[in-house]
């Protein structure tokens, strides 16, 4: 492989892997700025909710009688149309309020490992994640400590797809073409360094061929270097010696 | 002879080149990363604006409730602590105010914590421009006004202010991890430019010209083994076509001249008459450089991660303390290193010094790969014993192959690509390893590792040939044989040792390999914040001991760099362990890099200083010997001894032991120094 080839090869896998590993973490950080934002946001959402049932409960209504609750809900999916679903639930997972998309699980129970994560909150938020969505949820406790029940509000994880997803793709296309540019750079700088070097390299090897031939010529590497001066001389008092040995066994 | 024309320099040619594309790398990823940060900042500001709709909200419905009980904004108690609260949830937002009507500020809490006399907010907004519910943005559009609408009556405003620089100050932590990528990318760029040039350029020009000098003296008998297709392979074709030639016509000859011609024929020259060539080699220190380089890339790549690795692998079942489990793997790493290293003589003697390399290489790598899917503590230790065992050799085949390839008077400078090489490549692992540890998992990155060294493997098979070292490397093995433990007698000695080499090496593993990525990951630093941290060691390291060697030879003061080495170290693991800031934590793992260059090099050069007549009973090579057996072993003791004293006190009074227990050492040996114990013997 030619010098320039073998160099420029090795650049060109130096950079790639630089601009790669540049667009994945930046991929990664913002889709953890991201996910941090919008699970913020809508922990906001979860625990406001959340304590506006508290004050009811704590009046002594149970979750169930609660009559607002149906408003509380249908207001969230108008205002917030990132939300996939809220469902309100009580301690045993019935399903009392849910608007927005329906469940897999049905309409009736919430699902078990959202009991689980309302359970062990111990007042604070709970998070889950399945493949297509975020959940987030907060569990009602009346002021006696008891578990009433809980919210959970789910959004699709297609909007936060889609954002770190066109965040990739144009980065990605950002190094492409930077990447293209800089290794056309690097290419030319680098043929441009190497020009003296192949040019020397191309004129010794033509010295060194014309140094058998018959016509005696004196190349120009035998006037221009020194150490191949010495080389030169050799080989032709040599080939000269061998010659006359074979005209002379003929 | 007039010389009109030169070949260029390799010096200069490499310095054109690596210019060239470490100027096309930094271009190239400055302006991505100009990019990536416009594009996030656009990203990002309608999901900030979005957040900052939603605490306006909350707080809105909080303060509707007094609303409905018809209290007065203003009458309202500990508003300001409620919004203090919500600041503190939502590093994003800049401030929170509630205003009256009038746009008279009521409540606020500013992040920081200012009083609310300091509080800027741009009031530019009216009532009158507040629709029911409807958010209004205020001047640069990161202030947002939420209207307060009491049954249809405006009765106040919730502002938000969002902070302008929350995006590019979070999203700095990464372009830290992008700008030491990008450090790590041009040393290797460098560095690979370097080796294709030596590859390439100088072996070729090195080779040609010892071949010109062969045949300028007559001896035709020699050739260049074939390599690349490159404008130089081609020159050494035509120079190897020539003495083909030549020994071809004298082959032709030999069959019809008689023994009086074939005489006259070699009279002053040598054919290749057996009918096949010598190679021509030339034995450079460089050679052995790239290979140890991404070697040691590989292999120190788990280094910012390696105990909290170990920790998540122990089960706590086997009896164990955590902290010495941990300790474990390291020590046993030593010891088995210990084990192969007086086999690398032999093997290069036996087998070449490629070929020795590689038999160090493959276990390496295949242990690194055994180690990421290990699946229990003492299995793990048995990949680390074959991991290490194979680095053990190769270090000291790289060490015998320097030795080796220079005489006498070089053989410093030869040492220094060994130490230039693993320094480069340490500063590179504990860099990236943290980095992609964090991103791809501990398990990833030690493959990452086993891949590099295989890397490391490619260019070893490719710069060394075959035969080389074949019949050598014996001397060191007999020095072995020779050496003389009665120097262990010598209590001076052994005082010497127990004060300076031997905390020296506790520092490096018990304090900084074992303490250091376990106490960063207690304070909640992720895999790349270690790596940047502990990387600082291994920068001050490369830099320092350089400037040690030159401040120690110039002055001869190679006792006081000792003393100031070990107060340095000793600062360091103090001010380590009693802060949570990450630029102090640096300052405390740069001083610790700062001590050890000032002990490392005098600990060496002083030997024959202080122990000039142990020297001349014992030998210079015992002498020395003793020395680095008690350097292996403070090494084998530092992370058994921190693990030790982490599961009798914990983290951070282990490290202030450990701080403490280092200057105290050093304190005795200077006042041991002072009454003449450790002086210059005449």
């Amino acid at each position: 492989m030619r010098l320039p080839v073998v160099l420029n090869l090795g650049f060109l896998i130096a950079f790639a892997v630089t601009m790669a590993l540049m667009v994945l973490l930046n991929q990664q950080k913002f889709g953890d700025i991201l996910r941090g934002l919008d699970d913020s946001r809508v922990s906001v959402v979860t625990l406001d909710t959340s304590r506006r049932l508290r004050q009811a409960v704590d009046l002594g209504l149970p979750l169930k009688d609660i009559a607002e609750s149906q408003s509380i809900v249908d207001a969230l999916i108008t205002d917030y149309p990132e939300l996939q679903s809220v469902s309100i639930f009580d301690g045993r997972g019935n399903m009392i309020v849910h608007g927005g998309d329906a469940l897999d699980s049905g309409g009736t129970q919430a699902p078990d490992i959202w009991i689980a994560g309302n359970g062990e909150a111990e007042g604070e938020v709970w998070r889950i994640e399945d493949p297509e969505s975020f959940v987030v949820g907060a569990p009602v406790i009346n002021n006696f400590g008891k578990l009433e029940g809980g919210v959970a509000v789910r959004y699709s994880k297609e909007r936060f797809n889609s954002i770190v997803d066109g965040l990739t793709t144009e980065l990605l296309e950002a190094g492409i073409l930077i990447f293209l540019v800089s290794s056309l750079v690097a290419a030319l700088g680098t043929i441009t360094a190497l020009w003296r070097l192949t040019k020397t390299a191309r004129y010794l090897r033509q010295s060194v061929e014309d140094l058998l031939k018959p016509d005696g010529t004196v190349t120009p590497a035998e006037t221009d270097l020194a150490e191949f001066a010495t080389y030169s001389a050799s080989v032709r008092t040599t080939a000269a010696t061998l010659a006359a040995a074979e005209r002379s066994s003929q | 002879m007039s010389r009109r024309r030169r070949a260029p320099t390799l010096g200069g040619l490499g310095i054109r080149i690596g210019i060239v594309a470490v100027v096309a790398l930094i271009a190239a990823n400055a302006l991505l990363a100009w990019i990536a940060i416009g594009s996030v900042e656009r990203r990002l500001e309608p999901v900030i604006k979005d957040k900052a709709h939603v605490v306006a909200r909350s707080i809105a419905n909080d303060l509707y409730r007094a609303a409905g009980l018809n209290i007065p904004f203003a009458n309202l108690r500990g508003v300001d602590a409620y919004l203090e609260n919500l600041l503190t949830d939502h590093p994003e937002i800049a401030y929170l105010a509630v205003a009256d009507t009038e746009s008279k500020v009521l409540f606020s809490a500013q992040a920081g914590g200012s009083s609310n006399n300091a509080l800027s907010i741009p009031f530019a907004v009216n009532a009158a421009e507040a629709q029911a519910g409807a958010f209004v943005w205020v001047g640069s559009g990161y202030n947002i006004s939420y209207p307060l609408v009491h049954e249809g009556n405006p009765v106040g405003h919730t502002m938000v202010g969002i902070d302008r620089g929350y995006v590019r100050t979070t999203m700095a932590s990464i372009f830290t991890d992008i700008g030491i990528s990008l450090c790590v990318a041009i040393l290797v760029v460098l560095e690979l430019t370097l080796m294709v040039l030596s590859l390439t350029v100088a072996r070729s020009i090195n080779l040609m010209k010892r071949f010109m000098r062969a045949v300028s003296e007559g001896d035709f008998s020699t050739a260049i083994p074939a390599g690349g297709r490159d404008d130089l392979a081609r020159v050494i074709d035509a120079m190897n076509g020539i003495n083909i030639e030549i020994n071809r016509r004298f082959h032709a000859l030999a069959a019809t001249l008689g023994t009086g011609g074939l005489e006259r024929l070699r009279a002053g020259r040598v054919f290749a008459e057996t009918g096949a060539s010598r190679p021509v080699e030339v034995l450079r220190a460089g050679d052995v450089q790239y290979p140890l380089f991404f070697f040691i890339f590989g292999v120190e790549l788990s280094r910012p991660f390696f105990p909290l690795f170990v920790r998540d692998l122990y089960d706590p079942a086997l009896g164990l303390d955590t902290s010495i489990a941990i300790a474990m793997p390291m020590s046993v790493w030593v010891l088995a290193m210990i084990v192969t290293t007086p086999f690398a003589p032999r093997l290069i003697h036996r087998f070449g010094t490629r070929n020795t390399l590689l038999f160090g290489m493959a276990p390496t790598s295949m242990g690194l790969i055994a180690t990421a899917f290990a699946p229990g503590f003492l299995e793990l230790i048995a990949w680390r014993c074959a991991t290490a065992a194979g680095f053990g050799l190769v270090t000291a085949a790289i060490l015998v192959r320097l030795a080796m390839a220079a005489p006498e008077r070089r053989r410093a400078l030869n040492i220094g690509v060994f130490v230039t090489a693993t320094g480069g490549g340490s500063i590179c692992a504990t860099a990236i390893g943290g980095i992609l540890a964090e991103h791809l998992g501990y398990e990833n990155t030690f493959i990452v590792g086993a891949v590099i060294v295989f890397v490391a493997m490619v260019i070893a098979y490719g710069f060394l040939s075959p035969e080389e070292g074949i019949g050598t490397g014996t001397r060191s093995e007999a020095r072995i044989h020779r050496r003389n433990f009665g120097i262990y007698g010598n209590m001076r000695f052994v005082t010497f040792m127990g004060l300076s080499a031997l905390p020296s090496r506790i520092v490096l593993t018990g304090f900084l390999f074992f303490l250091v990525p376990l106490y960063l990951d207690s304070l909640g630093f992720g895999g790349a914040a270690i790596g940047r941290t502990m990387m600082v060691y291994f920068l001050v390291l490369l830099v320092m001991n350089q400037v040690a060697a030159l401040i120690a030879d110039r002055f001869q003061n190679h006792g006081m760099l000792i003393l100031v080495g070990g107060i340095a170290a000793a600062a360091g693991c103090l001010l380590f362990v009693s802060t949570s800031d990450a630029l102090l934590l640096a300052s405390g793992v740069a001083l610790i890099g700062l001590g050890q260059s000032f002990v490392m090099t005098p600990q060496v050069a002083v030997l024959p200083i202080y122990f000039r007549h142990e020297t001349e009973i014992f030998g210079t090579g015992s002498v020395t010997a003793a020395f680095r057996v008690v350097e292996r072993a403070g090494s084998i003791v530092g992370p058994l001894l921190a693990g030790a004293i982490v599961a009798f006190a914990g983290l951070e009074q282990a490290g202030g032991l450990l701080g403490y227990g280092i200057l105290v050492t050093t304190l005795l040996l200077a006042l041991l120094m002072v009454v003449g114990l450790f002086k210059r013997q005449r």
